[in-house]
């Protein structure tokens, strides 16, 4: 994806939340890819971007959520 | 070298000036890092990533003390979740450094998920300046944790620990069943309350010293009875309430050092609804949202601060649109607004009448205000609705100086730290100056409107206690008896014969050994007293009883005075541990009110006429010197002590036992 300033915000998120680089997150970055992105740390993940951007998810759309495409997929369906 | 931060101020782009900060942090040039990270936090004051950036250039430099600082504002400032699990983790890195003085071990167990919880935890406490060391139990296993003697919760060996065992966990039956029957609530009482008490019982055993929270039972949101619950015999509500009611009798019977948490006041106080997240509890089983996590925290932090003595001791207050509307100097008497049934008196005496109960519960108030004394001691004397009474202020600066000079003057009179005043203006540009001037005086942040003085005093956690002793009790009144002690002290001073006001005080005393009344008054002065205090050693009330019990190595002494103005109470402690030959004195410390009157060479006395019955032969003391203990630094010299060495930080002092009979005060009088 090009750089849109949504997805650097989400990414920059998803490094801080998982303790990882910025550069260790591409679009197909998971709990498969990355060791730190355990069960707890994607609740974490969840409510940090819900929080920052006043949304709110659904038990399936997190639990679907599966890599950081999805994740940049969910926000924009919400946020559009 | 660009800062990416324009002459307006604004940074351009962010991402780019939190890179660049980042590339010289690790090129190793700390301090342009620093001055980045700086800029970008004053541009950005909520950037998690600059307050990370900034807090590991201070904690590489050894500069453990800012960097805690910066953590502890920032998270205060924006205590959004995210924050607050990255400040967590740091708390957590630190566990292992630092100042043991403020290290405090916490264990929470409990049903659930706990560990976003303890992130909360670690940053509450953090919050008052402690060092949290946490261990959280693992999911399910708060027996195993509790119940078995080498398990990894006693090994950790907490200070406290923390019980938050929910109420469908332990009492499925009586919480969700329709309609249960008598037999089987009943049987379920009984095991339920049988498993309490096997865990406290176990924790009283193999954690000894440690204070233990035990959460009571909540009530769910909705009975499945709707509205029939409380008209039903035995519906859910009146069930829950009896299985509290049989906690709090087994507590009262067998541990009544076991703290219960009121935890349905704590969550309807905070909105049912809110406490908890159901979808982090359906995929996770975490208890509680955020905002409870929060508010739970700070309900821990209540017992901590107690525990740890650092219950706030005196409230300063102004008085113009504090204690009452309007200014007295403009309004006069009669156009001030306090008390009767129209707002906003009514709410001024409402916020007079909860400082009241603060004080009767031992906390002291002191009055600052600008104005003419004669403007004010009308109102205070005789005003209606006047609920503080002139004799109800320990220390009163009524004067146009300024604000911090006088809380200064407060602290030295009452004798007590700055650190143990709270002070409460309605007036913004006071509490900054206060805030500024005196950093260390607890500011406390007013609402505008009076309507909510009253709850934000309540909501403070700054004035518990774990024992409300006689001397709380008391507290105002001894102050008062002060003042007529100076008064006496002042007109012999004139006389200029030291003898003869130390004699005409009648001042009687007794020295005992601690016993089951006396320790929590004993452990509260281990843990307040800093000033006469020679080796500022802190211990628990639990520590404090086994020591008292092990009357073979331990002598726990205390020392009450009273005098013809009054009782001051037990306002000495010593511990002294003995063996053959040499007794070493492990704390000795003294009430500051009862200085310059012999009393602790008295004290000290009767320790060196048990330790020479014993047959010992020298009494060893220690000194550590603290920012607060200079004036007990000459105790030991002046007994008649030789200097023997400096060990680590401790100064030892030496004193033959049989050498030169060292004498009991002639004035005092022995009971």
């Amino acid at each position: 994806m090009a750089s849109d300033p949504q997805v650097e915000q989400l990414r920059s998120l998803t490094a801080e939340v998982l303790g990882v680089d910025e550069s260790d997150i591409t679009d197909d970055s998971s709990s498969k890819t990355i060791p730190q992105w355990s069960s707890f740390n994607h609740l974490t993940l969840m409510s940090t971007v819900e929080e920052t951007f006043g949304l709110t998810f659904s038990m399936q759309e997190m639990t679907d959520l599966q890599t950081f495409r999805d994740l940049v997929n969910l926000v924009h369906s919400h946020v559009a | 070298m660009t800062t990416h931060v324009t002459s307006t101020g604004f940074i351009d782009d962010l991402k780019a000036a939190i890179k660049f900060a980042q590339e010289l942090s690790r090129e190793g040039k700390t301090d342009e890092a620093e001055r980045q990270w700086r800029s970008i936090l004053e541009v950005h004051p909520d950037s998690l990533a600059a307050t990370k950036g900034l807090v590991q250039i201070l904690n590489s430099r050894g500069e453990q003390g800012l960097a805690q600082d910066q953590l502890r504002r920032f998270v205060s400032a924006y205590p959004i979740h995210a924050n607050v699990l990255a400040a967590a983790q740091q708390w957590e890195a630190w566990e292992k450094t630092g100042d043991d003085v403020k290290r405090i071990r916490i264990a929470i167990v409990g049903s659930g998920t706990l560990n976003s919880l303890s992130s909360y935890l670690r940053v509450a406490v953090a919050s008052v300046g402690l060092q949290p060391v946490v261990y959280t139990g693992e999911f399910g296993q708060w027996a195993q944790d509790l119940l078995a003697p080498d398990s990894p919760l006693f090994k950790f060996a907490p200070e406290i620990i923390i019980i938050a065992v929910d109420t469908q966990t332990l009492f499925p039956v009586n919480a969700l069943k329709f309609a249960p029957t008598a037999e089987e609530i009943d049987v379920e009482l009984k095991s339920g309350i049988a498993h309490i008490n096997e865990l406290l019982s176990s924790a009283q055993k193999y954690a000894p010293a440690a204070t233990v929270v035990l959460h009571t039972m909540a009530v769910p949101d909705y009975s499945p009875l709707g509205i029939l619950d409380l008209s039903s015999q035995g519906g859910q509500r009146q069930r829950i309430e009896a299985i509290n009611a049989a906690i709090l009798s087994l507590l009262q019977e067998q541990y009544k050092r076991v703290i219960p948490l009121d935890l349905e006041r704590i969550e309807a106080r905070h909105g049912k609804s809110n406490v908890r997240d159901e979808r982090m509890w359906y995929m996770a089983s975490i208890p509680y949202d955020p905002s409870f996590m929060a508010v739970l925290s700070r309900e821990y932090l209540r017992t901590i601060v107690a525990v740890r003595g650092l219950t706030k001791k005196c409230i300063v207050l102004d008085l113009d649109n504090t204690l009452w509307g309007g200014v007295v100097g403009e309004d006069g008497y009669n156009g001030i607004k306090l008390g009767g049934t129209a707002a906003p008196g009514n709410a001024f005496a409402d916020f007079q009448k909860a400082l009241d109960t603060l004080r009767q519960r031992g906390i002291l108030l002191a009055l600052c205000s600008k104005n003419n004394a004669a403007d004010v001691w009308p109102v205070i004397d005789n005003h209606p609705g006047m609920v503080l009474k002139r004799e109800h202020f320990a220390a009163v600066r009524i004067n146009w100086q300024d604000k911090a000079t006088n809380i200064v003057e407060i602290a030295r009179e009452l004798n007590i730290g700055l650190d143990s005043l709270v002070f409460l203006d309605d007036n913004p540009a006071e509490r900054g100056l206060v805030r500024q001037q005196v950093p260390q005086v607890t500011t406390v942040e007013m609402p505008k409107d009076p309507a909510y003085y009253t709850r934000t005093l309540l909501s403070l956690d700054l004035f518990e206690t774990v024992a409300l002793t006689e001397e709380d009790l008391r507290r105002g009144a001894l102050y008062q008896e002060q003042q007529a002690r100076k008064q006496f002290e002042e007109s012999t001073a004139e006389a200029g014969d030291l003898k003869a006001y130390l004699r005409g005080l009648q001042i009687q005393i007794k020295i005992d050994t601690a016993n089951s009344f006396t320790i929590p008054r004993i452990a509260q002065l281990i843990n307040k007293t800093n000033q006469f205090n020679v080796t500022t050693r802190r211990y628990t009330e639990a520590q404090v009883r086994s020591m008292a019990e092990d009357i073979d190595n331990w002598g726990v002494y205390s020392i009450n005075v009273s005098d013809r103005f009054g009782d001051s109470g037990l306002t000495g402690v010593a511990l002294v541990e003995k063996s053959r030959d040499s007794w070493k004195i492990d704390s000795f410390l003294m009430s500051c009110r009862v200085l310059g009157r012999g009393i602790e060479d008295a004290l000290l006395h009767k320790i060196i006429t048990d330790a020479k019955a014993h047959g010992a032969q020298e009494l060893i003391g220690e000194f550590i010197p603290t920012e607060k203990n200079a004036p007990s630094a000459d105790f030991f010299v002046n007994q008649g002590f030789t200097f023997i060495e400096e060990a680590n930080t401790a100064m030892i002092w030496k004193l033959e036992v049989s050498a030169r009979g060292h004498t009991m005060p002639d004035w005092l009088i022995e009971l």
